[in-house]
């Protein structure tokens, strides 16, 4: 193998910004639909419901957990379509990736709310608080607080997951990559870089999240 | 006049166990109970249900002169202090006291902070107001759990052995807190060991064995002479007459 060389790749730099963009579009709003769904499901999960609810949530999670990503990529974008529901390629993956990863990450928020003390739902109770007021102002801040590592697990996740989009037709990083490939013939260099920008993304991430720890650690559970 | 609260031939059983085998207790506006008993007594068990925090599967408590018949219908009227403080931790000293004024009272903020400093001074906890509980002692946690549940203007304030997770002299700190309130004529049900510390300020003492109060007199009667042999061989164990 020749040493590396990059300069084939230089006339491409301008569109790294765009699938840059994008790629953090779909990982940023993923991940954001991803919480609001874990949040709500896991809180739902951890209550006593009635039967239909809990099938409901448990069949949505086992399904999104149970089938591969790329096929529930493939259904949404491909698939819909055929039941009158066509999405953007973009806006396909964000969905996607959010019921994926909120799939998943409800889990966490579940065994997260079952991990608070009982003691404080009693003594919320002897307050007066509404079971509503309490999962609110007590318990789900307490709980966040448990799942902040898993969540920034999660978007870690997400923003690496985001390359299985270069399937559909919408230029990230990846699908950036293969086209520079197909024109270069420089796959080593262009897979090197493709590596380093990801792993500055998910990097930057893990530091965000030990601040956010750090932050949140000036109370004790 | 009717009682404050009553509990009428109250049972409570976990699985076969039997915890409360038919209590009856009365409380009066002003009373200050002192429940004592072995550990597994049920004494522990009798106040939880007396607060709504376990269901009964017999008998009833009567909330003056009302039949309860809903567990939240009591929240109103009593106040909780736990063993273990059960503080919110991810709030502020005075937060743990504002947060509730203000989401269960509906106070505003203004109002809910001024109550809030009162009670911090009053159990002499100003100066932790901006502290979170995780950086308190256990002493200063339990006196922030009674200002905390002061707040809501209870009726009756109940305790669930305040002390047994303290060192004496934090212990000392607490139920000098207690003595206070006793003073100003709070409604007080303090399940506890510290039999020589209640006998401060108790104005009637009940004991429990088996879940059955054996005995419900006045203080001074109860550990001047007291007459039940059962009552009689506990307060010589806690109190190490004999070893």
């Amino acid at each position: 193998m020749n040493g590396l060389d990059f300069s084939p790749l230089l006339p491409y730099a301008g569109l790294l910004p765009e699938a840059l963009k994008i790629t953090l579009e779909i990982g940023i709003a993923g991940f954001v639909l991803a919480l609001v769904i874990a949040v709500t499901a896991g809180t739902l999960r951890s209550r006593k419901l009635p039967g239909v609810i809990r099938f409901l949530l448990s069949f949505y999670v086992e399904i999104f957990r149970g089938t591969p990503l790329l096929v529930q990529l493939f259904f949404v974008y491909y698939g819909l379509p055929s039941a009158g529901f066509r999405l953007e390629p973009v806006t396909a993956a964000i969905l996607t990736m959010g019921l994926n990863s909120g799939a998943y990450l409800s889990e966490n928020v579940r065994a997260s709310i079952l991990a608070v003390d009982k003691g404080q739902y009693e003594a919320a109770h002897m307050l007066g608080y509404t079971p509503l007021q309490t999962s609110i102002h007590i318990v789900l801040p307490q709980a966040m607080r448990i799942a902040i590592p898993s969540f920034m697990n999660g978007f870690s996740s997400i923003i690496k997951e985001t390359s299985i989009v270069s399937v559909l037709p919408v230029i990230e990083l990846t699908k950036l990559g293969n086209q520079v490939y197909a024109k270069t013939y420089h796959p080593f260099e262009i897979y090197i870089l493709l590596g380093v920008i990801y792993f500055c993304l998910t990097f930057s991430l893990t530091f965000l999240a030990r601040r956010l720890e750090r932050r949140a650690s000036k109370w004790q559970l | 006049m009717a009682a404050l609260i009553e509990m009428r031939e109250v049972k409570k059983s976990f699985g076969n166990h039997e915890v409360l085998q038919g209590i009856n207790l009365e409380v009066n506006k002003g009373d200050i109970v002192a429940i004592i008993g072995a550990s597994g007594s049920g004494k522990s068990t009798m106040i939880r249900c007396l607060a709504g925090l376990e269901d009964i599967q017999s008998g009833e408590i009567v909330l003056k002169g009302q039949k309860v018949t809903d567990r939240n219908s009591v929240v109103s009227s009593i106040g909780m202090v736990f063993q273990n403080f059960n503080l919110f931790p991810h709030y502020t000293v005075e937060e743990n006291i504002i947060k509730p004024l203000c989401t269960v009272k509906k106070l505003d903020r203004k109002a809910a902070e001024k109550k809030a400093g009162e009670l911090l001074k009053k159990v002499r906890l100003l100066e932790t107001a901006k502290q979170y509980p995780s950086t308190m002692s256990g002493g200063q946690k339990q006196r922030l759990a009674i200002a905390r549940a002061l707040a809501m203007n209870p009726e009756i304030l109940v305790f669930d052995e305040p002390t047994s997770s303290l060192d004496p002299e934090l212990a000392h700190e607490v139920f000098s807190t207690i003595k206070e309130l006793a003073a100003e004529g709070q409604t007080m049900l303090i399940v506890t060991h510290q039999i020589n510390a209640v006998s401060h300020f108790a104005t009637r003492v009940a004991f429990l064995d088996s879940g059955i109060i054996e005995v419900d007199g006045l203080c001074k009667d109860v550990f001047g002479n007291p007459g039940n042999q059962k009552l009689s061989q506990f307060l010589e164990m806690v109190e190490f007459n004999t070893l």
